[in-house]
């Protein structure tokens, strides 16, 4: 993932007692954190971050361009979710059905 | 001439410049503190109001590719100042006009502050994941059902979404299950603990739907009884997929009450 950092990990806070720490922050944990997490203090710039909340960002990364997901290394779009699986099914028993009706109604001709 | 402005990005105590040495934030400019009178420590670095200023930062919080810019910079450089000093973490893009003004804005939240920093000092934030299990194949089930009935009839087509569908209805009864008991078993060993919302699948890029979200306060004592109960649990529920990381600074469970 490319996001901009550079610097080397951090040293864990805990030293030795975490064996191995499983995983780094993804982009989706970063973001659900630094938006709605952490403690709000009023500064001298005022903005919403409730325009931002993480509904726009998901609807964002849908219309985002792949380089743009890529760069981010966010590659939800080779794979739809679950759903577009029970669309796949309908749209072929449609064709199957529409196919028994012709065949159907060609024999009853 | 006025002060130039400074992003501030956590909140800390008994932190010196020294203790900051090296860390670099946005832009690139050095991170360092800001004491507070009432003994609270502003973790900031300088930024330009060309970039940082409100009508800037309107028309950038909109950039996809800035916004994960920034939010990954602004969490790596808590993750550093926590790998050296307990630090309350702040909402992104929290910007003051001066020192003097982060100075004022602590003071003004002091109590708050002081009592979420006392909440985390020695306890670091872990994220636990649970996915739900793959969905059986669709043949399976079709040709469990598919006995009872002609092959491409009407009755055996129903048949076959009926399986379908029960076998989403359990699924489903046996993902809430492993994600409570999940739940239950790494809030033993910690010391608070958050369901977050499930994330959206577009967003993990996950093909099977989260189940449970959790952030968990650990202690450093507890760390490593907590990681040996989470791969515990992956024994016990190979089907689903279990994920944790950590330590992370505790965004989950700190807040100030507006003042």
């Amino acid at each position: 993932m490319t996001n901009g950092m550079s610097r080397p990990a951090p040293a864990r806070p805990y030293g030795s007692a975490v064996a191995a720490a499983p995983q780094p922050a993804n982009i989706a944990d970063v973001l659900e954190r630094v938006l709605d997490k952490g403690i709000v203090i009023a500064g001298d710039i005022r903005v919403n971050l409730l325009d931002i909340e993480l509904l726009t960002i998901k609807i964002r990364l849908l219309i985002a361009s792949v380089d743009r997901a890529q760069e981010m290394g966010i590659d939800w779009w080779r794979r739809d979710p679950l759903l577009s699986d029970d669309q796949n099914d309908l749209i072929e028993e449609n064709e199957r059905l529409r196919q028994k009706i012709e065949s159907l109604e060609s024999s009853n001709e | 001439m006025s002060e130039p402005a400074c992003y501030l990005y956590g909140i800390s105590r008994h932190v010196g410049a020294a203790d900051l040495d090296g860390i670099r934030g946005l832009g690139g400019e050095p991170v360092r503190p800001v004491e507070s009178d009432s003994g609270l420590v502003g973790i900031v670095n300088t930024v330009d109001l060309d970039d940082f200023g409100e009508e800037a930062l309107e028309r950038s919080l909109q950039d996809l590719t800035w916004l994960a810019e920034t939010a990954q910079t602004h969490h790596a450089v808590l993750c550093d100042v926590a790998a050296r000093a307990p630090v309350a973490p702040l909402r992104l893009a929290t910007v003051c006009l001066g020192e003097s003004s982060v100075r004022a804005r602590l003071d003004r939240s002091a109590a708050d502050l002081h009592s979420s920093l006392d909440l985390i000092s020695g306890r670091a934030e872990w994220s636990v994941k649970v996915f739900a299990e793959p969905p059986a194949p669709v043949e399976d089930l079709a040709g469990a059902a598919s006995s009872a009935a002609p092959a491409g009839s009407g009755r055996e087509y129903l048949a076959r979404r009926q399986a379908q569908v029960s076998s989403r209805h359990q699924a489903a009864e046996r993902a809430a299950t492993v994600a409570n008991d999940v739940y239950a078993e790494v809030s033993r060993h910690s010391s608070d603990t958050r369901r977050l919302a499930p994330q959206d699948a577009r967003l993990t890029g996950e093909t099977v739907p989260m189940t449970l979200n959790a952030a968990c306060l650990v202690g450093a004592e507890d760390t490593p009884a907590f990681c040996a109960a989470v791969e515990s649990l992956r024994g016990r529920y190979e089907q689903s997929r279990i994920e944790y990381a950590g330590p992370w600074p505790a965004y989950s469970f700190v807040s100030v009450g507006e003042p």
